[in-house]
């Protein structure tokens, strides 16, 4: 398990890629790590076209990043504020073959973890964490190389309006009483705990949870020097001028 | 046809260990995923081809770029796609971009991925199993 970080997305990105590439090749063990966007930042799916799901100007006008995913799914809004993301390495062997099982076993770990911060929660495939029927965290996965990375949102307080600003979502739509739809389909720890907990007091929390999935305690540890190096050396394929725009 | 469990495997093509097919044609190797490896993906949404001319490596641990035929994305998870042999991508299936779920529905016939010009089709032929010995190699995993 590695400590608490904050960096832009395009490191973020990197670090979870090299983490990825060198658990594969049995020079990292498998790794929990959780994290932070700054600044906050919409990431698309692997093969997604950035120009079809993101608005770019209003990103600009926020000072919001986009950065590509190596992991499949839709366009996500990562608040700096409201956010805490979470990825987990491991050996591909290490989980189910079959997609939705591998999910939901990792997901375990948040469910155990939401419980810890005092929240209801379920898992419902094929990639939520439900808290009281509503989704309080979206996953997604790639399988490369003999290992697996998942990653996915933990939501603690996004901004729900500037998210849909920033997806393209006609501004129209996007009225007080679409935001309350919203509200019925997505929640959030504040709303479900009535106050906010820091983003330590949350990792611990998953921390625990993803100890009682696993029936045994997680390691603290620090990026190898291997692994920073290589996360360097990934970082400008996620770049404004890497490949984000070949879709 | 044999089955194991639920599985289709069909006589007379060869099988790799990630789960890809190889139906030989003459000098030519078409590829593709098995039924295994569609049923476990789940619904899939885009494939992304390798490019036509692309060399690949067999599949063999650890795994490699040089090893990877494409990939393909279902329910949010992206996989890499295996090569069987060692070779020259010759032609891919156009079709999958367009109608993606025919890996789903067609695994061993309208959703093949590619055909391969090997390069050492003997020497690899001895790595892959029959379909009598992919069957117990399910077997073994579920």
């Amino acid at each position: 398990m590695l400590p608490l970080r904050v960096d832009d997305a395009f490191t973020s990105m990197a670090i979870d890629e090299a983490l990825l590439k060198l658990n594969a090749e049995g020079k990292s063990p498998n790794t929990i790590r959780f994290w932070r966007w700054l600044p906050s930042t919409v990431s698309i799916g692997c093969f997604q076209s950035v120009e079809r799901e993101v608005d770019l100007e209003v990103a600009k006008r926020y000072g919001v990043d986009v950065v590509r995913r190596i992991t499949g799914g839709g366009a996500v809004f990562h608040d700096h504020d409201g956010e805490l993301t979470y990825s987990v390495v491991c050996k591909q062997g290490d989980v189910p073959d079959d997609v939705i099982e591998s999910y939901r076993l990792i997901c375990g770990g948040l469910v155990h973890g939401f419980e810890r911060l005092g929240l209801q929660a379920e898992f419902k495939p094929v990639n939520d964490v439900l808290s009281n029927r509503k989704k309080i965290s979206g996953s997604a996965q790639t399988r490369r190389w003999g290992s697996v990375l998942q990653h996915g949102t933990i939501l603690i307080d996004p901004n729900i309006r500037q998210m849909f600003e920033l997806l393209k979502v006609s501004p129209e739509k996007i009225s007080d009483k679409f935001i309350a739809s919203v509200f019925e389909r997505v929640t959030t720890v504040v709303r479900e705990l009535g106050r906010k907990p820091s983003f330590d007091e949350v990792r611990a929390a998953m921390r625990t949870g993803f100890e009682r999935l696993l029936g045994a305690k997680l390691v603290e540890g620090e990026l190898t020097s291997e692994e920073f190096e290589l996360a360097a050396k990934l970082k400008p394929k996620y770049a404004p001028n890497g490949w984000l725009k070949k879709r | 046809m044999v089955k194991a469990g639920n599985y289709d495997v069909p006589e007379g093509l060869y099988y790799g260990r990630e789960h890809e097919w190889v139906k030989l044609e003459g000098k030519l190797a078409r590829v593709g995923v098995t039924d295994y490896a569609q049923s476990k993906l789940g619904d899939v949404v885009y494939v992304e081809l390798p490019e036509v001319g692309k060399q690949v490596k067999q599949a063999t641990a650890p795994k490699t770029k040089e090893m990877e035929l494409g990939a393909v994305e279902s329910i949010k998870a992206v996989s890499a796609v295996y090569s069987p042999l060692s070779g020259a991508v010759k032609e891919t299936n156009a079709a999958l971009q367009e109608r993606p779920e025919l890996i789903n529905t067609s695994p061993y016939n309208e959703g093949w991925i590619c055909v391969l010009e090997p390069g050492a089709l003997e020497a690899e032929l001895k790595n892959l199993m029959d379909a009598k010995a992919y069957v117990e190699f399910l077997k073994k995993l579920e």
